[in-house]
C-alpha cells in the first residue's frame, strides 16, 4: 500500500464522518418537526483494489441516506389513528347531547313527563281549583318545553354532525391531491429513499387522511402509496379521485359521501376518522330522535284523545291539550294548545256536560294513561326510562371505544416513534462518534502528510 | 429494541396523552365530590336508571298523595265538626221534644219552644250549607251552589268526587248531603213537624215524633261516623305514605349518592396524580446528553 493511497483512504474517512455529522445535524434540526423521519447515513467499506497479489482497502464510502420508516408500523398507525379519531368524534358528539336528557343541573325529561300525571292526580282533590288546574297547564308546558329543547338539540346535533363531516371533505380532497402529486414526485426522484423529505410530507398527508376519513394505505413496490376509502381506490399512483357529498340517491334524505369514478360517482362509507365518527354519531342521534318523537307523539295523541272525552266546567267538550307539528320532529314541534294556556278552565276534567265543579270523572281516564301501554307496548314513563337508559348505554359504549382505540393509537404511535423518531441523546452519541472518526481520519492524513514530508526532505 | 427517550415531540405527545387521561377522570370525580351524586348523567350508570326512575316516580307520587291527603283532611275535618254540631242541634231538639211531650207544660211554653225549634232547624240548614272556601261541603260534586234551600230541598248532586291518596286508594272528598240529612229520615221535615206539633200545643203529636227525631239524630251521627271512618283511613294512609316517602328517599339516596369518603379520596388521588404528572412532564425536559457535551 502506498502512502498516497493512505491519504486517499483517510480522505474517505473524512467524507464518511462529515456525512454522518451532516445527517446528525439534519436529525437534530428536525427533531421537533412533525412527521420528520430519522435519517441514517448508510456507510460501507469501499471496494478494494488489487495490486499484484494483494487487495488494498480503499477506506469507507457513503452508500446513501436512508429514512427509518417501516411501512407496516406506519400502516398500523394510520389504521389505529382512523379508528381513534372516529371513536373520539362519536363520543364527543353524543356526550354533548346526553345532558339534555338528564344532568347534574336537574334537567330530567322523564321527570317532566311524570310531572303531567302528578299534576293530574293532584287535581283529583279539587277539580274546580284554579290553582290545581293552572298546575296541570304548567306541567303540560314544562313537558312541551323539555321535548322542544331535546328535539331541537338533537336536530341541531344531527345538522352539526353533517356539516362538520362535510367541512372535512375539502381537507380530504386536498390531501388526496397532495398524496397523488407526491407519489409522482417521489417516483421521479427514484423512490422514498432518494426523496426522504417528500416521503415525510406524503406520510403527513396520509396521517391527515387517516385522521379525517380513516383511509387505508398500501405502499406499493415502486414506493407509491395507494389510498383506499370504503374499499375504493381514492389515490392510485399519481391519480387522485374526488370525495363528494350528495343527497342519498336511495332517497333517505341524508347526505352521503361519494367518490368520483370514471362512470360518475359511487356512494362510499368512511372507514373511520373524524368523518366516520361524525356519521356514526349522526346515526345514533337520528335513532334517539326517532324514539323521542314516537314517545312524544304517542303521549300527546293519547292525552288529547282522553281529554276530548271530557267536559269543561262550562259544559264544552275537551279540546286538544297539545298540538303536534304537521311535519318534522314531533318533539321539537310540540306545543301546548294556546286556548289552554290562556284559560285553565278549558281543561276538561268532568265526565258530564252538567258543569258540576266537583266532577273530575275524566281525570281518571287521563291519569290512567300513565299505566297504559301506549308507546310501542310500553308505559310512557317506562318508554322514557328506556330511552334514557339507551342514551346512557350508547354514550358509555362510545366512551369505552374512544378509550380503547385511543390506547391502541398511542401504542401504534409509540411503536412508530421508537422506530422513526429522532432521539436527541442518540444523536449526541452519533455526533461524538462522527467527531472522533473525523478527528482520527484527519490525524491519519496529518501523519501521512508528515511522513511524506519527511520522505520528500530526504530527496 | 430502540426506545426514543429524548424527543420533544414524542415526549410531549406521551405527556399530553397521560395528562388528558387523568383530566378525563378528574371531571366526573370532581362532579361526584361536589354534587354528592354518583349518577349525574345517563352514562354514569346506564343500567341503574330504570331503578332510579322507578324510585323517583314513586317518591314524587307520595308527595302528590300527601297533597291530596291534606286537601281531603281539610274537607273531612270540617265535615266532622259540622256533623258534630248538627247532631248537637238534633239532640237539643229531641231533648226539648221529650221535655215538652209531658202534659204538665202549658201552651205558652210550647209556643216559645216551637220558636226555639224553628231556630234550631234554621241552624241545621245553615250547617248543611257549610262552605269550605268556595265549596259547599254537602252538595256532592255540585259544590258551587248551596246544598239545601231554606225549605230543606236538596239542591246538590248525588255524585261524589274521589281524591287519589295512594296507588289504587281513593277517598271521597265530596259529600252527598241528601244521604246525610235526608237518607232515611228528612231531618229538616222532622224539625218542621216538631215545630208544628208544639205550635198546635199537641203533646201527643210531640210524643209520636220522638222516635223520628231519634232516628234523625242517629242518621246524622251515622253520617259523622262515615266521615270519621274516611278520616281515619286518610290518617292511616298519611302514616303509610310518610313512611314510604322516607323509605323511598333513603333508597333513592342509596341508588344515586356518591360515597363521600370514596368520592373525596378518588378526587384527592387523581389531583395528586395530575400534579405529579405535571411535575414529571416539566422535569422530563431537563438535563440531556447535549447539555453535558463540552
Amino acid at each position: 500500500m502506498s502512502l498516497l493511497n493512505t491519504l486517499s483512504t483517510g480522505l474517505s474517512g473524512l467524507r464518511v464522518a462529515s456525512t454522518g455529522i451532516a445527517t446528525t445535524t439534519q436529525n437534530v434540526s428536525n427533531a421537533t418537526v412533525q412527521g420528520f423521519t430519522r435519517r441514517t447515513a448508510d456507510v460501507s467499506t469501499a471496494d478494494p483494489i488489487q495490486r499484484g497479489l494483494v487487495w488494498l482497502g480503499q477506506g469507507a464510502k457513503v452508500d446513501g441516506i436512508s429514512r427509518a420508516a417501516d411501512p407496516f408500523a406506519l400502516a398500523r398507525l394510520f389504521d389505529s389513528t382512523g379508528d381513534a379519531n372516529a371513536a373520539s368524534a362519536e363520543h364527543a358528539a353524543l356526550s354533548q347531547i346526553e345532558p339534555l336528557f338528564e344532568s347534574a343541573m336537574g334537567t330530567s325529561f322523564k321527570g317532566t313527563l311524570d310531572g303531567i300525571f302528578d299534576a293530574l292526580t293532584m287535581a283529583t282533590a279539587d277539580p274546580s281549583d284554579l290553582g290545581l288546574r293552572a298546575n296541570v297547564v304548567s306541567a303540560l308546558q314544562t313537558f312541551s318545553d323539555a321535548a322542544n329543547v331535546l328535539g331541537t338539540g338533537l336536530e341541531a346535533g344531527i345538522a352539526d354532525r353533517a356539516s362538520s363531516a362535510l367541512a372535512t371533505v375539502d381537507l380530504v380532497n386536498a390531501d388526496l391531491e397532495e398524496v397523488a402529486t407526491l407519489n409522482d414526485r417521489i417516483l421521479e426522484a427514484g423512490g422514498p429513499g432518494a426523496a426522504a423529505d417528500l416521503a415525510d410530507r406524503r406520510d403527513l398527508a396520509l396521517t391527515r387522511l387517516a385522521e379525517n376519513i380513516g383511509a387505508s394505505v398500501y405502499f406499493e413496490r415502486d414506493g407509491s402509496a395507494t389510498v383506499r376509502i370504503g374499499g375504493h381506490a381514492a389515490v392510485s399512483g399519481g391519480v387522485a379521485r374526488t370525495v363528494g357529498a350528495e343527497d342519498d340517491p336511495l332517497g333517505s334524505g341524508r347526505t352521503v359521501l361519494t367518490l368520483s369514478v370514471d362512470e360518475g360517482a359511487v356512494v362510499i362509507q368512511a372507514d373511520g376518522g373524524k368523518i366516520g365518527g361524525e356519521m356514526a354519531a349522526q346515526d345514533k342521534l337520528e335513532s334517539w330522535l326517532s324514539d323521542l318523537d314516537t314517545l312524544v307523539e304517542s303521549v300527546a295523541t293519547e292525552l288529547n284523545a282522553a281529554h276530548a272525552a271530557g267536559f269543561t266546567p262550562g259544559g264544552a267538550s275537551g279540546g286538544d291539550l297539545f298540538t303536534l307539528p304537521g311535519s318534522g320532529s314531533a318533539a321539537s314541534g310540540l306545543r301546548v294548545d294556546s286556548a289552554l294556556l290562556a284559560d285553565p278552565e278549558s281543561l276538561a276534567f268532568a265526565s258530564t256536560s252538567a258543569g258540576l265543579p266537583g266532577d273530575g270523572g275524566n281525570l281518571s281516564s287521563l291519569i290512567g294513561l300513565q299505566d297504559a301501554a301506549i308507546v310501542n307496548g310500553l308505559r310512557p314513563t317506562d318508554a322514557a326510562s328506556q330511552l334514557v337508559t339507551r342514551v346512557g348505554t350508547d354514550v358509555t359504549r362510545a366512551s369505552a371505544r374512544a378509550e380503547s382505540t385511543q390506547a391502541t393509537a398511542l401504542d401504534a404511535a409509540e411503536v412508530y416513534s421508537n422506530l422513526s423518531a429522532v432521539d436527541l441523546d442518540e444523536e449526541a452519541v452519533s455526533l461524538l462518534q462522527y467527531q472522533a472518526a473525523y478527528q482520527a481520519a484527519a490525524k491519519v492524513i496529518q501523519v501521512t502528510d508528515e511522513t511524506l514530508n519527511a520522505l520528500m526532505s530526504i530527496i | 429494541m430502540r426506545i426514543v427517550n429524548n424527543n420533544p415531540v414524542v415526549g410531549s405527545r406521551r405527556s399530553t396523552a397521560q395528562l388528558q387521561s387523568i383530566a378525563a377522570q378528574l371531571v366526573p370525580a370532581r362532579e361526584r365530590a361536589i354534587t354528592g351524586i354518583a349518577t349525574n348523567r345517563p352514562s354514569d350508570a346506564p343500567g341503574r336508571w330504570g331503578a332510579i326512575y322507578g324510585l323517583r316516580e314513586e317518591h314524587e307520587n307520595q308527595a302528590v298523595y300527601q297533597h291530596n291527603i291534606g286537601r281531603a283532611t281539610d274537607v273531612l275535618s270540617v265535615a266532622d265538626d259540622v256533623l258534630g254540631s248538627a247532631s248537637n242541634v238534633l239532640q237539643q231538639a229531641w231533648e226539648r221534644g221529650i221535655q215538652l211531650s209531658s202534659e204538665s207544660w202549658n201552651t205558652e211554653t210550647r209556643t216559645a219552644a216551637a220558636s226555639e225549634i224553628r231556630e234550631l232547624r234554621e241552624e241545621l240548614v245553615g250547617l248543611a250549607n257549610t262552605r269550605l272556601g268556595d265549596r259547599s261541603l254537602f252538595a256532592g260534586d255540585a259544590w258551587g251552589q248551596a246544598a239545601f234551600d231554606d225549605a230543606g230541598n236538596y239542591l246538590g248532586s248525588t255524585a261524589t268526587q274521589s281524591a287519589q291518596i295512594g296507588k289504587g286508594n281513593d277517598v271521597l272528598v265530596a259529600i252527598d248531603g241528601s244521604e246525610v240529612f235526608q237518607g232515611g229520615v228528612d231531618v229538616f221535615s222532622a224539625l218542621s213537624d216538631l215545630e208544628a206539633a208544639l205550635t198546635a200545643d199537641d203533646p201527643a203529636a210531640v210524643r209520636d215524633l220522638l222516635p223520628t227525631l231519634e232516628d234523625a239524630f242517629q242518621q246524622v251521627v251515622k253520617g259523622r261516623q262515615e266521615v270519621g271512618y274516611r278520616q281515619a283511613r286518610v290518617d292511616d294512609t298519611t302514616v303509610v305514605s310518610e313512611g314510604l316517602a322516607s323509605m323511598l328517599e333513603d333508597r333513592l339516596y342509596t341508588a344515586t349518592a356518591a360515597d363521600p369518603a370514596q368520592a373525596y379520596t378518588e378526587l384527592a388521588n387523581l389531583t395528586t396524580t395530575y400534579e405529579a404528572a405535571l411535575q414529571v412532564t416539566a422535569q422530563s425536559s431537563g438535563a440531556k446528553l447535549f447539555d453535558l457535551l463540552r
